[in-house]
């Protein structure tokens, strides 16, 4: 269906046939043609993924923190039901993979994975979590643990030590449940979900941020779970979404202006 | 249609590499136009390309058009995005990571190509959209990405009356200029088509 060559584009067949030749909106400079293939060059190397995923770490870390400070600071009643079910085998973070079996040792930090050891061992077969050690003598491959455990953290996610069983207890921790069931790895979703669509968007009252946190609860399935709004929201501006597994509850407070 | 479907000779990851590597540094020149803080450029456009880098197995199949128009839509989004908040920057990256592909449709593009570039006024077109004046080229573009009237206005730092009175002067000066090459056309060889005379 050829139409003469005369005949003008319509408004609407400009606008499409520019979003599909970007090549005329702009004639790039020699500098452009040396950014762009710098930047594919670290796309293609792997270091721009990795520093996506760093920073992505970086803030679902600060996140987490915030999230086990707000419960923690609930009162009283809230950090004792903490205390007494002492969250002893559920994850709600990543995997930390530590490099030697002390609570500030380096770190890298996994998804949440059912076999949390099993993604450590890949990461120290790898070589990257000893990357940047240099061995003593040319001859010599970076030491790979005879045993790797899994214990709960206090930030609720798995840690994973070089080290035998009795680390969990020596460290203060509690040992994971080897074969975490199938919650476990929602109540990891649902974590990562409140935290990416939650509590880091745009500030909003307790309501609107309850029925979010109840939609993303239906979405990825947890029964038995309810959604609470805690006093504190009365008249707050800006809302953070709490996760207590132990009682099956999201809690709506309020926090600072983000 | 010659050529703007994939080579069945070269995978997914090479298909979109190449079409990288073409596009590339027109994004950057594109994004360079947008944003103030050459920080940003960059961030941006490596961004893009890495989701491009991540997401080839479903870009692959596509056409060339379709790509580009996703990649530049995607570039605007994140830039407008991060105007906004950085702090939720990144989140928004992974969420296009995973999420379903924001694409045109198949159908839509074909139509296109049919009536634009099928009907040999593609090349005239193109140039038509480099004659004109800069600024009128950039509302022409921020309004194929999808900008509403208040969208450009606040890029622009105008009211919205203002941004629809000048994205009308844009489209008539497209009107004007397209006018213009076709009568130079006409009397420089009045027996050839227009695409063939531009090549």
């Amino acid at each position: 269906m050829n139409e003469p060559a005369e005949r003008m584009p319509s408004d609407a067949e400009l606008s499409a046939w520019i979003l599909r030749h970007p090549e005329a909106w702009v004639e790039p400079t020699a500098d452009d043609v040396a950014r762009a293939d710098a930047l594919l060059r670290s796309v293609r190397s792997g270091e721009r993924l990795a520093f996506h995923r760093r920073e992505l770490r970086r803030r679902r870390r600060t996140l987490a923190a915030m999230v086990v400070g707000a419960v923690a600071a609930g009162g009283a009643v809230g950090a004792a039901a903490l205390v007494r079910s002492g969250q002893p085998d559920r994850a709600e973070q990543g995997v930390v993979c530590r490099a030697a079996a002390t609570l500030d040792a380096d770190a890298m930090v996994l998804p949440l994975s059912s076999d949390p050891v099993g993604a450590c061992a890949d990461a120290w077969a790898s070589g990257t979590l000893t990357a940047g050690r240099v061995p003593e003598t040319p001859s010599q491959t970076p030491e790979q643990p005879a045993d790797l455990t899994a214990c709960v953290g206090d930030g609720r996610a798995v840690e994973v030590f070089p080290d035998g069983e009795e680390v969990c207890d020596r460290l203060g921790l509690v040992p994971l449940d080897p074969k975490p069931d199938g919650e476990t790895l929602l109540v990891g979703q649902l974590a990562d979900r409140i935290a990416t669509e939650v509590n880091l968007a745009d500030c909003a009252d307790a309501a609107t941020v309850a029925g979010e946190a109840q939609r993303i609860l239906d979405e990825v399935g947890l029964a038995g779970w309810t959604v609470k709004i805690d006093p504190s929201a009365d008249g707050a501006t800006c809302m953070a979404v709490a996760i207590d597994s132990s009682t099956r509850t999201l809690t709506v407070r309020a926090t600072r202006p983000r | 249609m010659k050529g703007r479907r994939r080579r069945v000779d070269s995978t997914p990851a090479d298909r979109i590499a190449q079409l990288l590597d073409r596009t590339g540094p027109v994004l950057h020149g594109y994004m360079r136009q947008l944003e103030h803080d050459p920080r940003d450029v960059e961030e941006i456009v490596a961004d893009v390309f890495m989701l491009a880098h991540q997401r080839s197995d479903e870009l692959a199949p596509l056409a060339d058009g379709q790509v580009r128009a996703w990649l530049f839509r995607t570039a605007s989004n994140l830039g407008k995005n991060r105007a906004r908040s950085k702090k939720r920057y990144r989140m928004l990256i992974e969420r296009i990571m995973h999420s379903d592909l924001d694409l045109d449709s198949g159908d839509e593009f074909l139509a296109v190509e049919e009536r634009i570039d099928g009907a040999g006024r593609g090349a005239m077109t193109a140039e038509v959209v480099r004659s004109i004046s800069e600024h009128h080229r950039r509302l022409l573009i921020m309004s194929a990405l999808g900008l509403t009237g208040p969208e450009i206005a606040a890029e622009l730092g105008i009211s919205d009356s203002a941004a629809r009175k000048r994205l009308m002067h844009a489209r008539n000066e497209f009107k004007v200029v397209w006018a213009e090459l076709l009568d130079g056309e006409s009397e420089a060889d009045p027996g050839r088509d227009v695409e063939g005379s531009r090549r």
